[in-house]
């Protein structure tokens, strides 16, 4: 199995919050489809839709919010920095925060 | 006070860290949080609080006995801009920090199947790298402490001046208790009885 950083993500989002298995014709078994064709789903802003569904923008970031950018997906660790899995390296790293993320909280934890 | 022990001199091996507390309180004045930072590359967890890896220097860090008030500069990334706008949302002035230095042994560690000497001891208790540090060998001592006197900042870093603790005796009362002008009979009673934090009797 493939992982990317939507992958670690979700999983992780998953364990600890209610979120939704399917979205706009995609279930959770298809996941390895988006790891696949993972650059046109983020030409799309298909992940950027998805956290939206059941997410609300917030401004300031606290552990467990979710971090998007262009190409990521990360969580918060604090309101100064974010992990995200970095794939050509296979392993999680943590990133400062930045002003073009866009920071959401989950709305039913 | 500094105690440096044998714990990892004892070993030829050992890696040495610092670990930032600045105090924030809110502008009327009550406590709001203590930002944790360290100059490691991953996080450092110490078993009670977690610091957050920040690009930070500072220019010296001597120790000296000498009666005045020493002071340090100190530069950290702003990561854009968040650190201003958390300093501007609340007073870092006057209020206490702290340099802790550790000075560790990495423990062994096999990774991939190949067994380093040192290594980064990231236990994996958090989905980020973090060094577990409560469970490592280690001399750790305060060998600054003090109240951030004033700081800039611009988009890419903060700057702050960080004096010691002896700059409270150059105030023997409360800055902005009363209007020097309006009271200056009053102040001079109490600069006449305080001298460098003591009673005056000579």
């Amino acid at each position: 199995m493939i992982n990317n950083c939507f992958t670690v993500v979700y999983h992780y989002l998953n364990e600890r919050f209610i979120i939704p298995h399917e979205w706009n014709g995609w279930t959770v078994a298809d996941m390895q489809t988006f790891v696949k064709d993972e650059k046109k789903f983020l030409g799309r802003k298909d992940h950027i839709a998805f956290f939206r569904s059941f997410c609300t923008r917030v401004d300031n970031a606290e552990k467990d919010v979710i971090v998007l950018t262009r190409k990521s997906v990360g969580v918060a660790i604090n309101q100064f920095t974010y992990w995200v899995h970095n794939e050509d390296l296979n392993k999680v790293e943590h990133k400062p925060l930045d002003k073009s993320c866009l920071v959401m909280r989950v709305n039913h934890g | 006070m500094k105690t440096l022990t044998n714990t990892v001199r004892s070993d030829e091996a050992f890696a040495l860290l610092h670990l930032f507390e600045f105090d924030m309180y809110n502008l009327d004045n009550t406590f709001k949080e203590t930002l944790y930072f360290t100059d490691h590359d991953i996080f450092v967890f110490d078993g009670t609080n977690e610091y957050t890896p920040l690009t930070i220097t500072f220019d010296r860090l001597a120790e000296d006995f000498s009666m005045q008030s020493d002071s340090i500069n100190l530069s950290i990334d702003n990561i854009n801009g968040a650190l201003v706008t958390q300093a501007l949302a609340s007073e870092w002035r006057n209020n206490r920090c702290k340099v802790i230095r550790v000075v560790y042994t990495p423990p062994q560690q096999i990774i991939d199947g190949d067994e380093y000497d040192f290594s980064v001891t990231d236990n994996r208790l958090v989905e980020y790298p973090r060094l577990e540090l409560f469970d490592l060998d280690k001399d750790q001592y305060t060998p600054f402490e003090g109240v951030i006197d004033t700081f800039s900042a611009t988009t890419q870093a903060l700057q702050a001046t960080l004096t010691t603790q002896f700059t409270h005796w150059a105030k023997p009362y409360p800055s902005r208790t009363y209007n020097q002008n309006e009271f200056s009979s009053i102040v001079d009673a109490i600069v006449d009885v305080v001298y460098w934090g003591r009673q005056k009797t000579v």
